[in-house]
């Protein structure tokens, strides 16, 4: 069993007894985390976006959160909660602040733009992998996928980065 | 053939080597994809692609570019949440706690006072009743019980509720900037004073300043004490954790006796090793000390006194700390700090990512089994009187009483 597991689970089963402690511990122990993914994807400018889609991802946890333990697949709570605030970041439609005087060369900014722009399974996929910088094996429990179907995704998802640029030179080009 | 052999039992009516079967399946990935996998876990280890790996895959290209890009976003809300986020996430969520569930307790029905139906009540004879005034009775017995109850709850107070004693000489627990788990160092002690550390007026931490060595031969050089580190791998029951050493900072105190009360910080990643990898948990940090009081704020979290074999410390977890580095640990932190003659060894890491306290204490017991201090500055004791003397370093001297092996 991985490492803090064991844990997670009694919390969640804690929590579904109605246990005020363990509510607290489990947003103590996950809160950082899940803000930190939730903001490197919007951008720094959406603070108080970020700070509102963490809260709604703790909220959709916790009506949730007595399907979180199932049996020998349940994934540490960590990673469930980063595949909950994808699914919010989703679901709100969440983008990175849109900079009047955009820089060409901000290539991060555009990752970002990139990423919301995608279907949000391939998204979260290169999400993870960046600004996470999550193993494999982690990248496909925070999607709820296999390991082949999580490198698939990632793979789709670098290939439509490659497309949307090339589509962009193509357009400078013509109209040089 | 053995999965034949397995299957070949099916018919036996044993169903459990089939499901065996699939469950260790291997995940089969087609080349490309094992490829990607492959890069993904070569950057995360901070080795570069390779020409070999790029050439001929856009996909590849683009990975190596974006990873390089997102490093800054990787840097990015480290510092500390937004005011309130926590508790408005916590009371958002507590709408939707169910309430805990009350024990059902069965009430013996209660006889009316004095009276039961099964037992006949007796005709009694006539008392003589004292028709003289009873207050002045009631009142000494009423002081009397008073001056009891009051002697009970002082004497309950003074024996339960009083802090519990420390056998602790440099560890100590506070709350509020009182001790409520004393250190007890010697007598003649005196706190150093260092002008470049800084003492925190809201928390009872000791800011110092480290600053990066070279090496650990440099770094056991500039303290007094052998430098004790991580072992590189530990299993605790059926896990298995390597400990990947990074680097070494010494904080030296500018003060008199510079060397005296240095202080040093290892930085270490803990990984998980899964059988088939390993998983990063996270970066852990180690601080060691020499005669130095090393405090813990209960106030942020839960603590508890351990034993790891003949090492006694204290077990912090909670949110956030702020190590002596000044670094704030934000998330679930766990702080284990033990003490072993006059050294006091902090290890510190993120519980959320994985770091236990059966993790760290199997740390501690495998450095108790096997030290592993770095021989590039002997280190012993003057043992002129029989009793250590701080802050002096002394090239071991050969035994002449061992042989000489070659």
């Amino acid at each position: 069993m991985q490492p803090g597991l064991e844990l997670d689970i009694s919390l969640a089963k804690d929590i579904g007894e109605g246990k005020r402690e363990a509510l607290d511990r489990v947003v103590n122990r996950h809160l950082g985390a899940v803000y930190r993914y939730v903001l490197r994807r919007l951008g720094p400018e959406q603070e108080s976006l970020a700070a509102d889609v963490t809260q709604d991802t703790f909220y959709m946890a916790m009506r949730q959160m007595k399907r979180y333990p199932r049996g020998t697949r349940t994934v540490p709570m960590r990673l469930w909660l980063l595949r909950l605030a994808g699914k919010q970041i989703a679901r709100r439609k969440a983008k990175p602040a849109v900079v009047e005087f955009e820089d060409p060369d901000d290539e991060l900014a555009s990752l970002r733009e990139a990423i919301a722009g995608m279907h949000e399974i391939e998204g979260a996929a290169i999400a993870l992998a960046l600004f996470e910088e999550l193993p494999p094996e982690e990248i496909a429990d925070a999607l709820g996928v296999s390991r082949r179907a999580a490198m698939r995704h990632l793979r789709n998802a670098l290939q439509r980065i490659n497309k949307a640029q090339a589509e962009e030179l193509e357009d400078w080009s013509i109209d040089g | 053939m053995d999965s034949l052999r397995r299957i070949y039992s099916l018919g036996k009516g044993n169903l459990r080597p089939i499901r065996s079967i699939f469950k260790q399946r291997p995940t089969r990935m087609s080349k490309a994809e094992a490829r990607l996998e492959a890069a993904l876990n070569q950057l995360r280890d901070g080795v570069p692609l390779n020409w070999t790996q790029l050439e001929d895959d856009p996909e590849m290209v683009t990975l190596a570019r974006l990873h390089a890009v997102a490093q800054e976003a990787r840097s990015q809300g480290l510092e500390a949440l937004p005011p309130n986020l926590q508790r408005n996430a916590t009371e958002r969520m507590s709408t939707r706690l169910p309430r805990p569930k009350q024990q059902i307790v069965k009430v013996a029905p209660k006889s009316l006072a004095g009276f039961s139906e099964n037992v006949p009540v007796l005709t009694q004879v006539e008392e003589n009743i004292n028709l003289q005034s009873r207050v002045p009775q009631w009142i000494g017995a009423t002081l009397a019980a008073g001056l009891l109850v009051t002697f009970v709850f002082w004497w309950t107070g003074s024996n339960f509720f009083s802090p519990p004693k420390s056998d602790l000489t440099w560890i100590e627990v506070q709350q509020g900037g009182k001790p409520i788990y004393a250190a007890n160092p010697p007598h003649d002690y005196k706190a150093p004073r260092c002008p470049a550390w800084t003492t925190m007026s809201t928390s009872p931490y000791i800011i110092r300043n480290y600053v990066p060595s070279p090496d650990k031969n440099k770094a056991q050089g500039d303290v007094d004490f052998p430098i004790e580190y991580l072992p590189e791998s530990v299993i605790v029951g059926n896990t298995a954790y390597t400990l990947t050493y990074l680097d070494t900072a010494i904080a030296a105190c500018e003060g008199p006796g510079a060397v005296r009360y240095s202080n040093v910080m290892l930085a270490y990643i803990a990984k998980w090793n899964t059988g088939s990898g390993q998983v990063k948990l996270g970066t852990m940090s180690v601080f060691e000390g020499r005669r130095q009081v090393m405090t813990v704020d209960a106030a942020q979290g839960k603590w508890k006194s351990v034993t790891i074999g003949d090492h006694k410390g204290v077990l912090w977890q909670g949110a956030p700390y702020k190590d002596t580095s000044g670094f704030d640990w934000f998330g679930d932190t766990i702080v284990l700090a033990i003490e072993h003659d006059d050294i006091t060894t902090t290890v510190v890491g993120q519980a959320s990512n994985g770091i236990t306290e059966e993790m760290l204490a199997g740390i501690i017991k495998q450095m108790t089994k096997a030290p592993t201090a770095q021989p590039a500055s002997q280190y012993t004791k003057d043992l002129k009187d029989g009793t250590p003397i701080p802050g002096i370093l002394l090239p071991i001297r050969p035994d002449p009483n061992k042989a000489v092996t070659k």
